[in-house]
């Protein structure tokens, strides 16, 4: 008799495991169980099993049902998640449960795509051909075919004949044939890989460095300029990591590779050159667009070790990977790697953590790194006012100088002072004369504006009402097609006024630019360019994205005007014009990371122009021309930024230099918030001196769709001082009364505050 | 009380434009000449005035050249601003 009693995580917001009588079901570690719960049942997963339990025997419930024809979830997954919710002080129930796909959350058995593989029984194999009747010509052809050559699956049914399933079916209820689920592996298409283009030196010696410790624990930072050929690098790392593994014989299981992206918008491009690359290797993608029978079955691929490469955004991470050899991380500063909420994890980190725990490699891939990773690869080469002897380069350092293709060159960049001319409806009059030349010699443009919409604000000239939302400290962006306010924090859409509700006076103004508006403005201004917008509205459908994309490639469009969707990873050949818009407020922004986020980006966009033979151009309009960030922007000098800003940080004390965590409050009562952090604040003072606890503050946004917020800032040099006062003051808070009463949540290792 | 009745000839329209609700609006220039007793003497009197339509008055079709009888109220251009624009609310074509 196996032990009785099983200790089951549930996707509930406390930080223990459920007793449960296994009822005499085999059931094991990290398998899927249904149990009842409250009213209802819930779906669990085994963590444990165990002789005894602190609550009386009679008292505990047997399960419902195990769900014994899956595979349980291995080890290794389930403790990568027990170490992140343990450090980022969230319930370990809800962190495996969020981490599976919604599917297998769901009571019904989580099957994907269901795919039969027919099997002879021994009845089958003694029936006489001749026995059969000659007219069931199939019926004879699949039995001869399951005799002579084994099981078939359904595909080769199908190439069969075209009855062949329904005469499988036959033989099944003739008993001379079994059905067997299987997962349904895609066919790898006999297609030929594209020929792979020669590496430059760097990018040679970027891959010989890597391979040369690719049996072990080692973070890599891959720091390449845009355009320095950086996926070619991660496709010759694959080839390297998937085929020493095949070299290494056929009992060993093929090796697995991880690679995260940022956004899902990039996941087809880079899907799309590792299939043309790899065409040999199964490619799964795990994103939150794909359906949810899809997500589940590429999942399944993963977890069986089918899937040789898994391309997928932050979730991905926690994906069971039994086989994994090698995890790559593109534009590993994107700020989309943190989540924002429920379990507050950063996917970069986890992922350094999971490497270290298999003993792989994990490269991070990045024109312009988080400043956090170039201080890790930079160790003490920056010369800090107090640069700590310890501090030593934890990561290898990788650099790309030169663009891949040779003849493309980085582009030019001006700063435009928009103090010193008159703007045409907030374009310069240089920024339009560079479109108009490019537009004669039928080359593109990019125009960059971060801010989606018509315009940013709706303002009454007669009073200064601006038009607020209602539930977060926000203004309204006015979407004048759709002839309604939008709050883009909390989604609250109302008409617009017909007249200021201050004043009562009906000429109200659209004042400033987003997307729309300098759509609508291009076209006035050239009346001949195609002109496609890219935002978060123009390409809500499916595909939309793809399809404008195509369109561009196909020049079928002069002039894009996209937000920081188009920053990111495309290559237009043919596009030699960025103009950056309106980026004035991030400069003065008073989040620490702006400046550092706002370099990237631009750097990023900047990047779009002339990645081909055809030199770029970058035109930036801003008050601000002399600021230090432009001038490093205009020499493309990431490292003697990142050397200054860190300088900053140093003397300031701001990460990477101290360890920080956010407790965050929000409650519908502002006093309750209060006296929340009021309790946490007095408590994580008593708790530590290693700690510095500051006090209670509202964050820049005082409201958020309808909560009011507020926050206590914690940071220490050790990380674990701050881990330990952590996990002692979250302890404490959850037996508080008043905690109950206010939404609050730990956020270790914050990206703003 | 703010009214403000005035004969004037219309020198200038600006293209009709919509609020962002839809709402039609025409900005124009009236120009006004007439012969007025001040202190009991007679003396000539020329003014520009800036003025706005709104709604379906915006709509009937105004033209250059027109004296009109415009009837409204003042009002500053805009919060900081010290200059006076006239709103027509009811007008009638000489």
């Amino acid at each position: 008799m196996s032990k009785p009693i099983l200790q089951i995580a549930l996707d509930v917001p406390l930080a223990r495991l459920f007793d449960y009588l296994s009822a005499g079901q085999h059931v094991q570690v990290g398998q899927r169980v249904l149990v009842p719960f409250g009213r209802r049942n819930q779906i669990g997963i085994v963590m444990a099993l165990a002789d005894s339990s602190e609550f009386a025997i009679e008292k505990l419930k047997p399960i419902t049902q195990v769900f014994s024809d899956e595979v349980p979830l291995d080890a290794e997954v389930l403790s990568l998640i027990k170490f992140s919710a343990d450090y980022y002080h969230y319930p370990f129930g809800q962190a495996l449960l969020a981490a599976l796909p919604a599917r297998l959350r769901q009571v019904a058995p989580a099957v994907a795509r269901k795919q039969y593989c027919y099997q002879i029984t021994g009845a089958g194999q003694q029936v006489d051909m001749e026995s059969l009747p000659k007219r069931q010509r199939v019926l004879r052809m699949v039995l001869q075919a399951l005799q002579n050559e084994g099981a078939q699956s359904e595909a080769a049914l199908d190439a069969l004949s075209g009855s062949a399933r329904k005469a499988a079916k036959e033989l099944v209820s003739l008993g001379y044939a079994v059905t067997e689920q299987v997962l349904a592996v895609k066919r790898v298409p006999a297609i030929l890989e594209t020929p792979q283009p020669a590496l430059n030196a760097e990018q040679a010696a970027a891959v010989a460095s890597i391979t040369q410790e690719v049996q072990t624990f080692k973070a890599w930072l891959l720091h390449g300029i845009t355009g320095s050929g950086k996926t070619e690098v991660y496709i010759r790392l694959m080839q390297h990591v998937l085929q020493q593994q095949e070299a290494h014989g056929a009992a060993q299981h093929s090796a697995q590779v991880l690679v995260l992206v940022p956004e899902i918008n990039l996941t087809p491009q880079l899907e799309a050159r590792f299939r043309a690359r790899l065409p040999q290797y199964h490619l799964v993608s795990l994103h939150s667009s794909l359906s949810e029978s899809e997500r589940l079955h590429n999942w399944q691929l993963a977890q069986s070790g089918a899937a040789q490469i898994i391309i997928g955004t932050r979730l991905s991470i926690f994906t069971p990977i039994p086989h994994l050899k090698l995890i790559l991380i593109d534009e590993e500063h994107d700020s989309s790697y943190k989540q924002q909420d429920s379990m507050r994890y950063h996917a970069r980190d986890v992922a350094l953590v999971r490497a270290k725990r298999l003993n792989i490699p994990v490269v991070m891939g990045s024109a312009t790194p988080a400043l956090e990773s170039w201080y890790n690869a930079m160790g003490s080469q920056v010369q800090g006012v107090s640069a700590t002897p310890s501090q030593t380069n934890k990561y290898g350092l990788l650099t790309l100088k030169q663009r891949a293709v040779s003849a493309a060159q980085l582009p030019k960049i001006d700063c435009i002072d928009t103090t010193k001319v008159n703007l045409q409806h907030g374009l310069t009059p240089q920024l339009v004369s560079a479109l108009r030349l490019r537009l004669e010699r039928k080359e593109q443009s990019l125009l960059f504006i971060n801010r989606r919409g018509y315009s940013p604000v709706l303002l009454c000239t007669a009073c200064h009402w601006i038009a607020p939302c209602t539930r977060c400290s926000s203004r309204l962006v006015v979407h004048l097609g759709q002839k309604k306010l939008r709050c883009h924090h909390c989604g609250h859409e109302q008409r617009i006024p017909h007249q200021c509700p201050s004043c009562g006076d009906a000429d109200l103004h659209p004042t400033g630019h987003g997307t729309q508006r300098l759509e609508q403005t291009l076209a006035s201004l050239l009346s001949t360019a195609r002109i496609a917008r890219v935002d978060r509205d123009s390409i809500s459908r499916k595909h939309a994205l793809v399809e404008i994309l195509d369109r561009v490639h196909n020049q079928e469009i002069d002039i894009l005007v996209g937000t920081q969707m188009l920053a990111k990873g495309h290559d237009f050949p043919n596009l030699t014009l960025v103009g950056v818009i309106d980026t004035d407020s991030a400069l003065h922004s008073p989040d620490f990371r702006a400046s550092e986020r706002l370099f990237a980006q631009l750097m990023q966009v900047a990047g779009r122009a002339g990645r081909a033979d055809k030199a770029g151009q970058v035109i930036i309009q801003t008050a601000f021309p002399d600021h230090a960030l432009f001038n490093a922007l205009r020499s493309q000098d990431y490292a003697s930024y990142a050397n200054d800003l860190l300088l900053e940080r140093e003397q300031v004390q701001f990460p990477p230099y101290v360890f920080t965590a956010l407790l965050r409050a929000e409650a519908h009562d502002f006093s309750l918030v209060q006296q929340f952090l009021q309790l946490a604040f007095t408590g994580a003072r008593a708790l530590s001196q290693h700690v510095v606890t500051y006090d209670p503050v509202r964050p820049q946004m005082e409201r958020l769709k309808g909560m009011e917020r507020g926050y206590i800032l914690m940071h220490a040099h050790q990380r674990p001082a701050l881990q330990k006062l952590l996990t002692q003051l979250v302890y404490q808070l959850r037996s508080e009364p008043i905690a109950a009463k206010v939404r609050w949540a730990v956020d270790v290792n914050p990206l703003e505050f | 009380m703010n009214k403000l009745v005035i004969q004037a000839e219309v020198v200038q329209i600006e293209p009709l434009r919509y609020t962002p609700a839809g709402i039609p609006l025409l900005s124009v220039v009236l120009r006004h000449v007439s012969e007025q007793i001040e202190a009991g003497m007679k003396r000539k009197v020329e003014c520009e005035i800036n003025a706005v339509v709104l709604g379906d008055l915006a709509l009937k079709g105004l033209k250059q050249g027109v004296q009109i009888i415009a009837q409204g109220f003042l009002a500053k251009r805009s919060l900081k601003s010290t200059q006076l624009v006239m709103h027509i609310n009811d007008m009638k074509t000489m």
